[in-house]
């Protein structure tokens, strides 16, 4: 295991029933000081992997590693070093916030004066003795993300955290990540189920579907792989002529046009060449580059 | 991690909740029960009160204790208390914590055992005031012209203490394995119900193996012989009582 790893999974499989196998195989590797972008859309298999991640479910099969150490052997040790936030918030409704940060201080060693800290990175340093259980739920999910920072993590897991946020929320908590991961140099682990919400903050992407890792690597080589999947709609005086002329780029026929894959807008330009040296009129060429979240509904779908 | 950290961490989250007022609530009921039966039946117990008010009338009032009011406040406050984190879905919070899981287990169960001896002692305390307040309402009684045997007080309520042990385990166990609010009460009262049936209605040798009798022998001057076997049988399923709870919160498949 490379010294930069901070998660590495190796094989996990997870069933809830035998019917239904809720993760196969799946590989995660998360690197120190990577913000992880982990997406999938609803039950995928997020919250199952993350879950496991933090000893909420048992393995049945595979390992994990977190920080070099297998989780049960060195359990506390490792809880000590991690924040998370996991589906919607574990506040008590009873308590107001300082309470409830005080509640898990002594547990993580934090000092008194964290509490104050992590209220104001989460906007709540103003609420006072206001109880918990009259707050909104993005005031309740800045209080979760308040109470995962307190220990002041190594590794920071948020199961979809821009739940219940509203759009400066999240604007807020895009900036709130990038930061921690700039000044504090946290890890990030970061689970979502829409890709536009965290691509302007991860460096690192892991695609789940269906209980399987569809993708994973560096944002720059999810965008190669993006632009490897752009498509060109082309619409031409012959379409039938123009499919056998370009036949190397295996277009499709549409209704009105044809489809068909490019890799980088240099083929464009040689593909209206060739329907231009063989005298077909070129009604249309639109080059559709595959945005991140049309590729990763391309991606999931190819799936299904 | 230290114990009293994660018994710190259980009691915030106690702060300000309704388990307190519960439970001097709870105290107050026998208290405010002798005061009512007491002034209802005044002539025919003037008699036994007057010979010695405080001692037989804290007698009594154990008695009612023991049988009735301390097993169910241990049964809803054995439940309450986890619904703390099941109605906040908080136990995945709890988990994630860096406290070994037999901290997370016992610091919880002493919190148990902490509103149960606030509760004997709020008992105690208003059992005094109600003492003085029928005094008022029938001095013939004459509680002033007598004392309280503090011994024999402090040691009935501490066999009384033990007697309820092994329940507070049982109930504890069955309050955290279920996330249902009315299941575990309903076992807590089933098992309560059992054991008036085999200490009233089943030949002796019965109930002192059954821990919700533990409180009805340890409270009735005729089994007095029985008092420490059963205090000692008490104890013993409560450690039983803890570990296999423990080991089944310990490697429950699905946590939080």
């Amino acid at each position: 295991m490379s010294d930069n790893s901070v998660i590495r999974t190796s094989g996990l499989d997870y069933n809830y029933s035998k019917e239904f196998r809720t993760l196969q195989d799946i590989n995660l590797k998360v690197e120190k000081g990577n913000i992880y972008g982990f997406l999938g859309p609803n039950g995928s298999g997020k919250t199952t992997t993350l879950r496991l991640l933090l000893g909420l479910l048992e393995i049945q099969k595979g390992s994990i590693e977190i920080f070099g150490q297998h989780f049960q052997s060195n359990r506390t040790g490792i809880l000590k070093r991690i924040g998370s936030l996991i589906e919607i918030p574990s506040l008590y409704g009873h308590l107001n916030a300082k309470e409830n940060l005080e509640v898990y201080r002594a547990v993580y060693g934090a000092s008194k004066s964290r509490i104050a800290e992590v209220l104001r990175i989460a906007g709540l340093e103003d609420t006072g003795r206001k109880a918990v259980k009259s707050f909104s739920l993005g005031m309740k999910q800045r209080l979760s993300i308040a109470l995962a920072l307190l220990p002041n993590p190594e590794l920071l897991i948020l199961d979809e955290p821009a739940n219940g946020l509203d759009p400066n929320g999240i604007i807020e908590l895009r900036a709130m990540v990038k930061k921690l991961n700039r000044e504090e140099g946290m890890t990030i682990l970061m689970s979502s189920h829409i890709l536009s919400e965290v691509e302007k903050m991860v460096s690192h992407v892991g695609i789940i579907f269906k209980g399987k890792m569809l993708f994973q690597g560096a944002l720059t080589e999810l965008h190669n792989f993006q632009q490897k999947q752009s498509t060109l709609l082309l619409h031409t005086s012959d379409n039938e002529a123009a499919m056998n002329i370009l036949h190397e780029y295996q277009p499709e026929r549409l209704e009105e046009a044809l489809s068909l894959s490019f890799d980088g807008i240099h083929q464009v330009a040689d593909i209206n060449r060739r329907l231009h040296s063989h005298d077909l009129d070129v009604y249309m060429l639109h080059p559709k580059e595959n945005d991140l979240e049309q590729l990763f509904i391309d991606l999931t779908n190819k799936h299904i | 991690m230290n114990l009293l950290i994660s018994l710190r961490s259980e009691l915030l989250k106690i702060k300000g909740s309704s388990t307190w007022i519960l439970t001097i609530i709870a105290a107050a009921i026998v208290p405010t029960l002798m005061i009512m039966i007491f002034d209802s039946d005044s002539r025919e117990d003037l008699k036994s009160v007057s010979a010695d008010p405080w001692n037989y009338y804290f007698g009594q009032a154990r008695a009612l204790l023991s049988m009735v009011f301390l097993p169910m406040f241990i049964v809803m406050i054995s439940t309450m208390l986890p619904q703390i984190e099941y109605r906040n879905n908080t136990w995945k919070q709890v988990l994630t914590s860096p406290q070994p899981m037999w901290n997370i287990w016992l610091s919880r169960f002493m919190v148990v055992q902490l509103l149960i001896i606030v509760f004997l002692i709020a008992h105690s305390l208003l059992m005094g005031v109600s003492g003085v307040v029928l005094n008022t309402i029938h001095p013939a009684f004459k509680f002033y012209d007598h004392g309280v045997d503090w011994q024999k007080y402090l040691s009935g309520m501490f066999n009384t203490y033990i007697s309820v042990a092994a329940i507070s385990a049982i109930q504890f166990w069955a309050g955290i394995r279920i996330k249902n609010f009315i299941l575990p009460i309903a076992i807590g009262f089933t098992l309560w119900l059992i054991a008036g049936f085999l200490f009233f209605e089943m030949p002796p040798g019965y109930a002192d193996k059954y821990p919700f009798a533990f409180p009805l022998l340890s409270s009735f001057p005729k089994y007095a012989a029985v008092v420490p076997e059963v205090l000692w049988t008490s104890l013993a399923y409560t450690g039983l009582f803890l570990v296999i709870g423990y080991v089944d919160f310990r490697f429950r498949k699905v946590k939080g």
